[in-house]
């Protein structure tokens, strides 16, 4: 995927084109689309009887037992996916990115060339809503059910998920058109969403998650305890990570408005251990609790970071 | 509580600067908008209340550094008994200063004493107006020019520059005195010289230097321009009409110089320095002159002229004015003799060459109208009265046939009061007028009988005897004689006998008579008796005989100096005096000594020729004398800084020059150690408040930038 300019994304039908291009990046050459056990999860075999779908008929094992056995699927039917975007203040805390002349160039505007490097600025907001696109396009192509909320520290948007095409306008004019909240609260919007799907569904949180932890693991454990598929997707810019500031300054909270008159080379070291240990400590329960989480930055570019994660979980 | 320097309290001011710098930054910080502050807030409150009181002792800390700064610099004294062991100790200010004539030596209108005063006064500026001041002169002896408090002093002028060497060992012996009264204080010696003939011992210095921190100021020139006359001599000094006079003058050229002053001057020139001309001038006219080309050494320079009028002559020496102005004109004096006298008494004269004993000696000394190298014959057929010797220098009896008492006491007198006389006992002589008159006041001495034997003149091997050079073997070689007297000599004073006869008889014999000599030849002066007249040694042996008795140096004399006469046992009851150069006479009183009669005279104040008299009833003798100034030397090469240092232990030497202070050998003044300190404190200050700035008043943890 190339980055584009942020004039352009920030079009609705650009988002649209986003979310094609990215697919359709990762899907291009391949003789299959790695996707399909997606919906189609094999649960068992039985004995082939009378009446059943000889498309059924695991062939290798009639080749090996020379007796008819046909595979049987856990989910026949499409997946029903609810993604909840964390759209709280936190969410609009852009990174500053270079990007080089040569790729800025490649906007598409030969008549003028850029001659020098140029920044763009890239909210978690705007990346999350690329990777929401991303996901509701692929999974819309595979005739699945999408739906999308929006939330802070309430539910702000609540799409039902439908797996027709023209569910994707919905959702892409929704999550372009959606406003910040205030505080993040993961927990209370877990469990509402919970409560209104009443079938088992693949539920995937694109946040910052920079909230209590214990409330953010109660609330996944609570959407594993109701069957359902949590996925969480933590989306972080470079300068959260890395802390780079070198000069003191005013750090405010925007979400809470508070304030800390830092030293920022001192504070830097344990910020990021406190940070790791929190990544750490979510990644470990999640996987105690066979639930996936993946880290995003958004310094690094959305298909590749969606396409490594998609490749990992085909192979789970 | 009271300040010594109240305006240094601005500097609390200081103190709040910190804070000011706090307060700024604070205000100046950038705002970051961040996404959540809440592992940002866990670091900080773990380590909120660490920073907090780091940060508030750390204020505080600069704070009270500053404010004990600027208190050091203020000096507080406190008036509380309770509190005056705070005070700081009384200082005393002890301030030598050198100011002999060599500090008159200057450069570009400015002198070393001018820079001395200089010096004395940044120093006695510098103090607090309680400290003691103990100010000292150097020159002509150690003298305690002020003692007192620093407010009350008044002033440098009473001090000027002398003509008189450095008293160095006195002078730190009374400063020594002084300061052992001010037990208790923080006592400081500043020794202000050019330091160029130091000589005080090293105990002294050792001494001084347990009693106060002893500070030397060498006071330099950028160069200086002297020329001085060390010596001027003449030799001979007394020579008769006709005479060459010749002499040397001694010079110290010491023109040019580099930044360092005088001990630098190494023998190259300085830039622009001109040649130094030396004027020889002899009674006013101008000689000769001679150009000395600049640099560092000594030269020798030679004069002669031709004395052509008898008495004194001066001869003077005149260097340009230079910046010391010492030395610049030295003068010496030649005596002129009219043509010596020498009076012939000959007892033989006859129209053969051979038997006229005036025959040579006429070729030696010439005669009335033809002097002779600066003698002149006087010829007379009798022996002359005491008043017909005034002016004669040597008396020659020729074969002499008789003395009477009379005049044989006459001649002894006159020997004894410097003349000279040589008798030439010939054939015709009457040896029993001869022993009872002439010889018979000369211990034993006497004449037995002529004998008629033919004889060799040889050297005594004794010798010890005046005009020793001449009575080499080599000269007397085939001198014979064909008859002598037989001389008693035995228990004779004063008596040597350089040549003899093969027997040992003496063929010359010399008798010192007062202040004069008596000189007999035991063979005629001609060539009737011994073939001596004959040799080329005989006039050479006449003319020194002749000047044995007058070619006394003149009298020179130092200005201030007591001269001394001897009347060596003569009767004092004569009229004394001396007439000085302007013509004022001084009356003299003789002083008794054990063996006779001294006259002293103390008056010789003034440069010039006095003339000392004596006149009795038979007597008038005048013996002239000369009076230079004092001689004066001024080492301005040898400024032997390193030695003085090393002399005075611990003392810190302040090089104005270089702008630069050492210690022990080299060192820094307490001044300067103070104000680097502050300096270094200030900054490091400076540096510690940017360094907490950002560091502690904005959480970092200290030390860990």
């Amino acid at each position: 995927m190339e980055y584009l300019s942020s004039s352009l994304i920030r079009q609705l039908s650009q988002l649209d084109l986003v979310a094609r291009l990215v697919v359709d990046g990762m899907t291009s050459g391949q003789h299959m689309s790695p996707f399909y056990g997606f919906n189609i999860e094999f649960a068992e075999h039985r004995q082939y009887m009378p009446g059943d779908d000889v498309k059924h008929v695991d062939w290798k094992v009639l080749a090996k037992r020379e007796k008819l056995y046909v595979k049987q699927y856990e989910e026949s039917t499409s997946l029903k996916a609810m993604i909840l975007l964390d759209v709280s203040r936190s969410m609009e805390f852009a990174s500053r990115q270079l990007i080089p002349r040569e790729e800025s160039n490649a906007d598409g505007d030969s008549a003028n060339p850029a001659r020098e490097d140029r920044y763009v600025e890239i909210s978690k907001l705007l990346y999350s809503k690329y990777l929401v696109a991303a996901l509701s396009y692929l999974m819309l192509s595979q005739k699945d059910s999408v739906g999308v909320v929006t939330f802070s520290d309430q539910v702000h948007e609540f799409i039902i998920p439908r797996s027709n095409p023209g569910h994707l306008h919905l959702i892409l004019e929704t999550i372009d058109k959606a406003k910040t909240g205030k505080k993040t609260g993961i927990s209370e919007t877990l469990e509402r969403v919970a409560h209104q799907l009443k079938r088992r569904a693949l539920i995937v949180v694109i946040s910052d998650f920079l909230d209590d932890a214990e409330e953010l693991l109660r609330g996944i454990t609570y959407l594993k305890h109701l069957k359902h598929e949590p996925m969480l997707l933590q989306v972080l810019t470079p300068e959260e990570l890395e802390f780079p500031y070198d000069r003191p300054a005013r750090f405010i909270d925007m979400e809470d408005g508070s304030h800390l008159d830092l030293e920022p080379k001192v504070m830097r070291d344990e910020y990021k251990r406190l940070l790791g240990g929190f990544m750490e400590r979510v990644s470990f329960e999640c996987g105690y609790h066979k639930i996936d989480y993946q880290k995003f930055s958004t310094g690094d570019p959305v298909e590749l970071v969606l396409s490594r994660y998609l490749m990992k979980r085909s192979r789970m | 509580m009271s300040f010594a320097n109240p305006l240094f309290l601005l500097g609390l001011l200081v103190a709040g600067v910190p804070l000011l710098l706090h307060v700024l930054k604070t205000r100046n910080l950038k705002t970051l908008d961040f996404p959540s502050l809440i592992f940002l807030k866990q670091v900080y409150r773990q380590k909120s209340f660490r920073l907090r009181i780091t940060q508030i002792l750390l204020l505080l800390t600069r704070m009270a550094l500053i404010t004990t700064v600027t208190l050091a610099f203020a000096q507080p004294y406190f008036q509380s008994a309770a509190l005056s062991f705070l005070n700081p100790r009384p200082r005393v200010h002890a301030i030598l200063l050198e100011n002999s004539a060599s500090t008159r030596a200057s450069f570009s209108k400015v002198s070393l004493f001018q820079r001395t005063l200089e010096t004395a006064r940044t120093l006695i500026a510098g103090a607090a107006n309680e400290d003691q001041l103990i100010l000292m002169s150097s020159s002509p002896v150690a003298r305690v020019v002020y003692e007192g408090t620093v407010e009350s002093f008044d002033g440098l002028e009473r001090i000027e520059p002398t003509w008189d060497d450095s008293d160095w060992n006195h002078a730190l012996d009374v400063m020594d005195e002084r300061l052992v009264g001010y037990p208790g204080s923080e006592r400081t010696l500043h020794i202000i010289s050019p330091f160029r003939a130091v000589d005080f011992t090293a105990d002294l210095a050792s001494t001084i230097s347990t009693r106060a921190q002893v500070v030397l100021h060498p006071i330099r020139l950028p160069a200086h321009e002297n020329a001085s006359i060390r010596s001027v001599t003449v030799q001979p000094s007394v020579v008769t009409q006709a005479m060459k006079v010749s002499g040397s003058a001694h010079i110290t050229v010491h023109v040019g110089g580099d930044a360092r002053g005088s001990s630098a001057v190494t023998g190259s020139s300085g830039a622009g320095s001109l040649p130094v001309q030396v004027k020889f001038l002899v009674d006013g006219q101008l000689l000769q002159t001679r150009d000395l080309p600049p640099g560092a050494r000594d030269e020798s320079l030679t004069f002669s002229f031709q004395a052509e009028t008898p008495g004194f002559h001066q001869i003077e020496i005149v260097l340009p004015t230079d910046s010391l102005s010492i030395d610049n004109r030295r003068e010496a004096f030649v005596e002129v003799l009219p043509h010596r006298r020498v009076t012939l008494v000959n007892g033989k004269k006859r129209a053969n060459p051979t038997g006229d004993e005036g025959t040579y000696l006429r070729r030696i000394f010439g005669t009335g109208s033809r002097p002779v190298d600066g003698f002149v014959l006087h010829e007379v057929l009798e022996i002359p009265r005491e008043g017909d010797l005034q002016g004669t220098d040597l008396l020659i009896l020729a074969n002499v046939e008789s003395i009477t008492k009379n005049q044989a006491q006459m001649i002894h007198g006159w020997c004894s009061r410097g003349g000279s006389t040589v008798v030439f006992l010939g054939d015709q002589i009457n040896l029993e007028a001869y022993n009872s008159s002439f010889f018979s006041g000369i211990g034993s001495l006497a004449l037995n009988n002529l004998v008629g034997l033919r004889s060799d003149w040889n050297v005594s091997r004794t010798g010890g005897s005046v005009l020793e050079a001449l009575f080499d073997s080599t000269y007397f070689k085939g001198i014979t004689s064909d008859q002598y007297y037989l001389i008693q000599t035995e228990g004779v004073d004063g008596l040597t006998s350089p040549l003899t006869f093969d027997d040992g008889t003496p063929a010359l014999a010399l008798i010192s008579r007062g202040r004069g000599w008596l000189v007999l030849v035991n063979s005629s002066a001609n060539t009737q008796t011994s073939n001596l007249p004959l040799f080329p040694i005989f006039p050479i042996l006449m003319s020194e005989l002749a000047r044995i008795s007058t070619d006394r140096p003149v009298r020179v004399h130092e200005v201030g100096e007591r001269v001394v006469f001897d009347l060596q046992g003569d009767d004092p009851e004569v009229i004394l005096q001396v007439q000085g150069p302007d013509g004022d006479l001084h009356r003299l009183e003789p002083e008794r000594t054990g063996t006779g009669f001294i006259v002293p005279f103390d008056n010789a104040d003034r440069p010039g020729v006095y003339v000392f008299t004596r006149k009795s009833r038979n007597l008038r003798e005048s013996i002239r004398f000369v009076v230079v100034p004092p001689l004066k030397e001024f080492d301005l090469a040898s400024a032997n800084l390193d030695e003085v240092v090393e002399l005075i232990p611990g003392a810190l030497l302040v090089n104005d020059a270089a702008g630069t202070t050492r210690s022990g050998k080299s060192g820094l003044t307490i001044l300067d150690f103070l104000l680097l300190g502050a300096a270094i404190f200030v900054l490091s200050e400076l540096m510690l408040i940017w360094s907490l700035e950002s560091l502690i008043l904005r959480g970092q943890e200290p030390g860990h930038s």
